[in-house]
């Protein structure tokens, strides 16, 4: 995300409605000699991590990506927190093992004055870097509601019930006509605790503007994220062009923007879908 | 300041041939890749390296050229289609935007792919690199296709089967750092061996290449492959003496070289 824009502390409370859609708990793993703390995430692998015939599905994976990852930086520049300026995630070919959890391990690469850097590894428990990686490039930020949290984190999946109104995400990719870009209002379920857009719904739309344009038999396999500016007022577009990359496989290129504000471009991703 | 010629005779850019121009508010840049596509799994990863080497140039020329001063490589991604890396490659980098302190560019690499570039804008911290001034119009195509070798990009097989960077003035940026260009070698030759094995005689028809340069470096470097599936990989670069990692690189394959 870029440093400038006008965004504020809005956090009231625990509710994270991005958590409560994906079932996913959070725990630090403090310093332990040479290894540096990390977050560890877990969430049940089923729908919406999961698509038909247990493909990966890359936008709610990046959404959990960007927390896990996102919280491994911002409690490392404590008291200050941090936004996220690049989020890139790589999905492996192979489908997922019948259900089980799904575990990210989000690790510190980097903590400098002005921005951090995680790596985080997505698996099962008995094969835990095995399915995807990913990075989260973030800048730091003052936000004094969110300074000091109790460590090490401990936080169990918020109620489900929070999270149904992400539910609709799902089916982005399929609602519309092809052609026609990816659309959402930017209600309070989608505004991540600074009240703008959620970077992982972000990737979410992003994602479901790819596939949609793309057609049903592609899944993603990569998903890159660059933030520009915080989305604010929405509604949010999200607009893909998709082109061949050899046998099996096609890059799209999506353009993020804000239409209630001025229709300025928030965010631009690049895509690597594949035939399964 | 006395004018240092950059880069200098034997340099890994000039040994790709890669010339610079300005279209405009844009950069432009050209290299000649050999005329066949790639034919291996190395021979891929080089010329996707020579790529990632030259998008990064020209991103950076264009941000500089827009005048946003001292200014560093944070992050790049690339997609890029393997079968089309061969003859001419042309890039064009445009500042998608730039804030205070972070700029994004895209660069445009016409049937090779695209490619977004962060870049961290220093102000008056940043070390003042030696001046390019890169002529206006489009660049001339060079006719001697660029050097491909593990060499040109500073990289030497080691004893433990893997790749050793090591530093020197040909591999150099122009603040005298490891160029971000052969850290994307060694992470993409060291990707694309860990494929090789599963699948030896197909090449992917997507290469994709995601780096995040973590600080600043003299070298040498190593490359530690994560324990992925080779589909999606990790790679971590880090100095042999140990201490944090100096880049992250996130390689990925999908589809299949068209016949």
């Amino acid at each position: 995300m870029s440093d400038e824009g006008s965004i504020g502390p809005r956090w009231e409370g625990p509710a994270d409605p991005v958590s409560a859609w994906l079932g996913l708990a959070l725990e630090e793993e403090p310093p332990a000699g040479d290894a540096p703390a990390a977050v560890i995430g877990r969430a049940p692998a089923s729908p919406p991590l999961l698509l038909a015939g247990g493909r990966l599905a890359a936008g709610p994976l990046a959404a959990l990506v960007d927390t896990v990852g996102g919280m491994t930086c911002g409690l490392a520049l404590q008291p200050d927190w941090v936004v996220t300026s690049t989020l890139t995630l790589l999905v492996g070919p192979d489908p997922w093992p019948e259900g089980g959890t799904l575990v990210a391990r989000g690790g510190l690469l980097h903590a400098g004055r002005r921005s951090a850097a995680s790596q985080v590894l997505l698996g099962s428990p008995e094969a835990p870097e095995a399915s995807a990686v990913a990075l989260i490039s973030s800048a730091r930020v003052r936000v004094p509601t969110l300074s000091n949290r109790p460590r090490p984190l401990r936080r169990p999946a918020p109620e489900p019930e929070l999270g149904r109104p992400l539910a609709a995400l799902v089916d982005l990719a399929t609602s519309q006509e092809r052609s026609e870009p990816v659309r959402v209002e930017l209600a309070d379920t989608l505004r991540n605790p600074l009240g703008i857009l959620h970077g992982g719904l972000t990737a979410v739309l992003a994602d479901a503007a790819a596939r949609r344009l793309a057609g049903p038999s592609w899944t993603v396999r990569r998903l890159s994220l660059r933030y520009l500016v915080p989305a604010t007022t929405g509604p949010v577009r999200a607009r893909a062009r998709v082109r061949p990359a050899g046998t099996g496989a096609l890059t799209a290129q999506v353009e993020i923007v804000d239409e209630g504000h001025d229709a300025r471009q928030v965010a631009t991703a690049q895509v690597t879908l594949a035939e399964p | 300041m006395s004018e240092v010629p950059y880069p200098p005779p034997g340099h890994v850019l000039a040994r790709l041939g890669l010339q610079v121009g300005r279209l405009g508010d844009r950069s432009a840049g050209a290299l000649r890749l050999p005329d066949r596509g790639p034919a291996s799994p190395l021979d891929l990863a080089l010329r996707a390296a020579a790529a990632v080497s030259a998008l990064d140039v020209v991103a950076m020329r264009c941000l500089a050229q827009s005048g946003a001063g001292p200014a560093v490589t944070a992050d790049l991604g690339a997609s890029l289609v393997a079968g089309a890396l061969q003859g001419p490659l042309l890039l064009q980098a445009r500042v998608v935007r730039r804030g205070r302190s972070l700029a994004v560019l895209a660069v445009d690499l016409g049937e090779v792919g695209a490619a977004e570039v962060s870049a961290a804008l220093l102000g008056d911290h940043g070390p003042r690199p030696l001046p390019v001034a890169d002529p206006v119009g489009p660049p001339v195509l060079p006719d001697a296709p660029a050097e491909l070798s593990p060499a040109t990009f500073g990289l030497r097989a080691n004893a433990a089967g893997g790749w050793l960077l090591e530093p020197g003035p040909a591999v150099a940026n122009r603040v005298g750092k490891l160029h971000g260009g052969v850290q994307a070698a060694l992470a993409l030759v060291t990707g694309v061996e860990r494929r090789r094995p599963q699948e030896p005689s197909v090449l992917p028809g997507a290469l994709d290449v995601e780096l995040a340069y973590l600080r600043a470096t003299d070298g040498p470097l190593l490359a530690r492959p994560g324990s992925q599936d080779p589909g999606a990989l990790s790679v971590l670069l880090e100095e042999p003496a140990g201490g944090p990692p100096v880049a992250w690189a996130g390689i990925g394959f999908a589809g299949r070289l068209a016949a």
